[in-house]
């Protein structure tokens, strides 16, 4: 995984819980990298698991929240790194429909070694589609907080709600997304 | 308390917080340099390589670049070359008059040039559908292009054959077809490729010629050679089929006269009228042919009987007689036919064409020269035989001078003296007896063979009038002359030869001729020169058989005649009726007033000299006075 995942991470426990939560977390999880991450750098996604429960024991917050919160702050900061990924004027959904075939190609291209996720759509109308998230890391979670991430990125543009909950796991997830916004 | 044991709110921890985060992010940091060092070197081996393979690419595609513009140059002088070979190829084409077209087998294509488009006279696409529809080829031959054009799957002959095709205007025009099939290398046909050139002009000029080279040029019937052509397949036809059919040979009576008279322009008219005639007659079951001159020939096919046969010749003869005109003066002429029929008649060209002639010439002297038709029969050929047989008999006769002279005395009928004698041939039997004269002249002046008779009568005549004189007598002989001698223009060389030779004045020789030389000589020209020739080696001049003939009289006074013979018929007819007398009466009166002396002939009894003698006729000959004698009593009359 990407070293770019574990700054990021860093930076949102230093901002959310301080620094000393940080150092702590960092310091308590045993980590084969020592904690030292750079964005370019390519480190074990299980260290990233293993600072995430760390944290979750010492703040005493509840893993998901701690990955929702998380994937809707990666958002953002993935938005601001990968410049070319929007494009102008492009609709909330469309952009979600080009993750797969677009967004992930040109990750692919600049981090040949990345393990993508897999996206597949079912459009049930202008207003309302169906993502089916498949990945071999167990962080579904992630993906909705970035989904709702991308909701804010938009304005609120959609909702985004578990589908079959009771199917979903860590690796594999469906989400209904719902236009707040009807197209016009 | 934290995990790391320390007062997260203790200063001296948040000190050691601070520096192991210090720490992280140096390290950190350096991490991120190395990696970048990493990542720099391996962008630049990456870029290196990125070099090289752009290097090569541009080397590649320098060398592509090269070869693509040579391919090009070449590509763009062998189209240059196709361009001019197609240039030439079409102005060949243009030139050479071929109609090129072109069928591609697989894909069913064609190609048509235009100049094939032009000698058709359809359009392009006309032409074009009618190649790829090419059973809509129409006229003579083209059953052929068809089986042909149905073959090129299956055939690897190149096609080469000459056809008529009816073309745009209607008309039909021939053409020569070449065509090649081409194949791949499993012999599977691709293409057929082929011209079609125009010898229209080419086969009109071969089949004229040939047409001429089989018709008469003036009048457009056939000529002998296709006569014979198809009268040899008339015979294998009916051999085969056992059908009756008729050769016919006509002949046009006098039609020489025609010429002399009227042109040679008037006889080319009436030939045409004759050979038209016919045809009409005939039509398209037999064949009209003119075999020379004025002779022409016609089989008959597809005939029922003799009857229907009858029936053409009836209809052939009313119309070839019917008068044409020529610069206002009507022309008719006599036509003869002769009719023989296969296999009755004969089964060769031979043996058919000899009979219908046979049959031709009999009917002709049957009919005195008038039109009419007669078929052959045995008898006619009996006759011809025996023609054939007496001319042999006459030559051999000649050659072993087996003929002798008879003389008839002539007598003065004022001093019942002889005064001379005419000789007469006699063909002495083996019997004792003679072959009369008119059975065996008629046939030497046919055959020619009467030159040599002639010859020898004038030769014989001459050596006995010398003997006679040598022993003192005076017995002039008179040798009768056939108008056909006349003809070969020496009569006076052979008698002056015969003078001679036995040393004889001219005045012991006399010659007598009928008014027939006048006929056949109208303008005397010929006749005339010899009479003169002859009156002036001494030799007399007499008419045989004067009133018989159909000549007008004018010759007495031009011609050196000195004698007339009144025809015994004349004589004969003295007490039979008044008509005979008056006519006698008239030639002696005629002769007198014209100076000319007179016989008469067949004189038979006293009653007939007496009334000669009353009407001052001078000599006169017959059985009442003698029949012809021989030599020795001759001599011991006139001893």
């Amino acid at each position: 995984m990407k070293g770019m995942i574990f700054c990021e991470f860093l930076e949102m426990v230093e901002g959310s819980f301080g620094l000393a939560v940080m150092d702590e977390m960092v310091e308590s999880s045993e980590l084969p990298s020592g904690g030292i991450y750079t964005a370019v750098g390519t480190y074990d996604h299980q260290e990233l698991i293993t600072m995430v429960i760390r944290l979750s024991q010492i703040t005493e917050t509840p893993l998901p929240e701690l990955l929702l919160a998380y994937g809707q702050n990666l958002f953002s900061k993935l938005m601001d790194s990968l410049p070319g990924l929007l494009q102008d004027n492009q609709d909330c959904f469309e952009f979600i429909k080009n993750i797969d075939s677009h967004i992930h190609v040109e990750v692919e291209k600049l981090y040949p070694e990345a393990e993508l996720p897999s996206l597949s759509f079912d459009i049930i109308d202008d207003d309302n589609m169906v993502l089916h998230y498949q990945s071999c890391r167990p962080f579904a979670t992630v993906a909705h907080g970035l989904l709702l991430g991308c909701s804010v990125y938009y304005d609120n543009g959609f909702s985004v709600n578990v589908v079959n909950s009771d199917q979903a796991s860590d690796n594999e997830i469906s989400f209904r997304l719902t236009r707040t916004v009807a197209v016009v | 308390m934290s995990e790391t044991g320390g007062d997260a709110n203790d200063p001296s921890e948040e000190v050691l917080t601070l520096k192991r985060q210090v720490l992280r992010q140096k390290a950190a940091r350096k991490q991120a340099e190395s990696i970048l060092e990493q990542k720099s070197y391996e962008l630049y081996q990456v870029n290196q390589t990125l070099q090289e393979s752009i290097a090569r690419l541009d080397q590649r595609v320098e060398d592509r670049t090269a070869a693509l513009t040579a391919a090009i140059d070449r590509s763009e002088e062998g189209a240059r070359k196709l361009e001019r070979v197609n240039e030439r190829f079409a102005r060949v084409a243009e030139a050479s008059g071929a109609g090129i077209w072109e069928i591609n087998l697989q894909t069913k294509e064609i190609y048509c040039s235009p100049k094939l488009a032009r000698i058709f006279g359809f359009s392009i696409a006309e032409t074009t559908y009618r190649l790829k529809n090419y059973h809509l080829f129409k006229g003579a031959g083209s059953e052929e292009v068809n089986k042909q054009f149905g073959r090129v799957n299956i055939s690897s002959t190149p096609i080469d054959l000459e056809c008529q095709i009816v073309v745009g205007d209607g008309s039909s025009h021939w053409f020569k077809l070449n065509a090649l099939t081409h194949k791949d290398n499993n012999g599977k046909p691709l293409r057929l490729t082929g011209a079609f050139f125009d010898i229209n002009e080419t086969v009109k000029n071969r089949l004229l010629v040939e047409h001429m080279a089989t018709h008469d040029t003036l009048t457009k019937v056939a000529n002998r050679a296709l006569f014979n052509e198809n009268l040899e397949r008339a015979i294998k036809e009916s051999r085969e089929s056992n059908e009756l059919f008729c050769v016919a040979i006509a002949d046009l009576n006098s039609f020489k006269e025609i010429n002399d008279n009227y042109g040679h322009v008037a006889g080319d008219q009436l030939l045409r009228h004759v050979a038209n005639n016919m045809q009409s007659v005939v039509g398209n079951t037999g064949t009209v042919a003119r075999l020379g001159g004025d002779e022409f020939a016609v089989i008959l096919r597809d005939i029922k009987n003799a009857e229907n046969v009858r029936k053409i010749c009836e209809k052939i003869v009313a119309r070839c007689t019917k008068p044409i005109l020529h610069d206002d003066v009507e022309i008719s002429i006599h036509i003869s036919l002769g009719v023989s029929t296969y296999p009755t008649d004969g089964r060769n060209i031979f043996n058919l064409t000899r009979h219908a002639d046979l049959a031709m010439y009999h009917g002709k002297r049957a009919g005195n020269n008038e039109s009419g038709f007669c078929f052959f029969s045995p008898e006619i050929d009996a006759k011809d035989r025996a023609a054939r047989e007496i001319k042999v008999d006459i030559r051999r006769a000649i050659e072993r001078q087996d003929f002798i002279l008879h003389y008839q005395p002539k007598y003065n009928i004022l001093t019942s003296r002889m005064e001379g004698v005419e000789a007469l041939i006699r063909w002495p039997r083996v019997d004792g007896s003679f072959t009369p004269p008119e059975e065996f002249i008629p046939h030497a002046e046919e055959s020619g063979l009467i030159n040599e008779l002639s010859a020898w009568i004038i030769d014989e005549g001459c050596r006995q009038a010398a003997e006679w004189h040598r022993q003192g007598l005076a017995i002039p002989i008179a040798l009768n002359i056939s108008p056909v001698q006349f003809a070969n223009g020496d009569l006076p060389y052979i008698f002056q030869a015969a003078l001679r030779h036995h040393s004889l004045p001219g005045e012991m020789i006399g010659i007598e001729i009928t008014e027939n030389c006048f006929i056949e000589d109208e303008n005397l020209g010929q006749t005339s020169s010899q009479l003169k020739i002859l009156n002036e080696l001494g030799i007399e001049i007499s008419i045989d058989d004067f009133g018989t003939g159909y000549s007008s009289l004018s010759y007495l006074h031009q011609l050196p005649i000195q004698v007339i013979k009144i025809d015994r018929s004349f004589v004969t007819q003295l007490f039979v009726s008044a008509e005979g007398a008056a006519i006698v009466d008239s030639i002696i009166k005629l002769s007198h007033a014209l100076g000319k002396t007179l016989v008469a002939e067949g004189v038979e009894t006293e009653e007939q000299l007496a009334w000669l003698l009353e009407k001052k006729c001078e000599s006169a000959q017959g059985n009442y006075f003698s029949p012809a004698l021989s030599p020795v009593k001759i001599l011991e009359l006139v001893q």
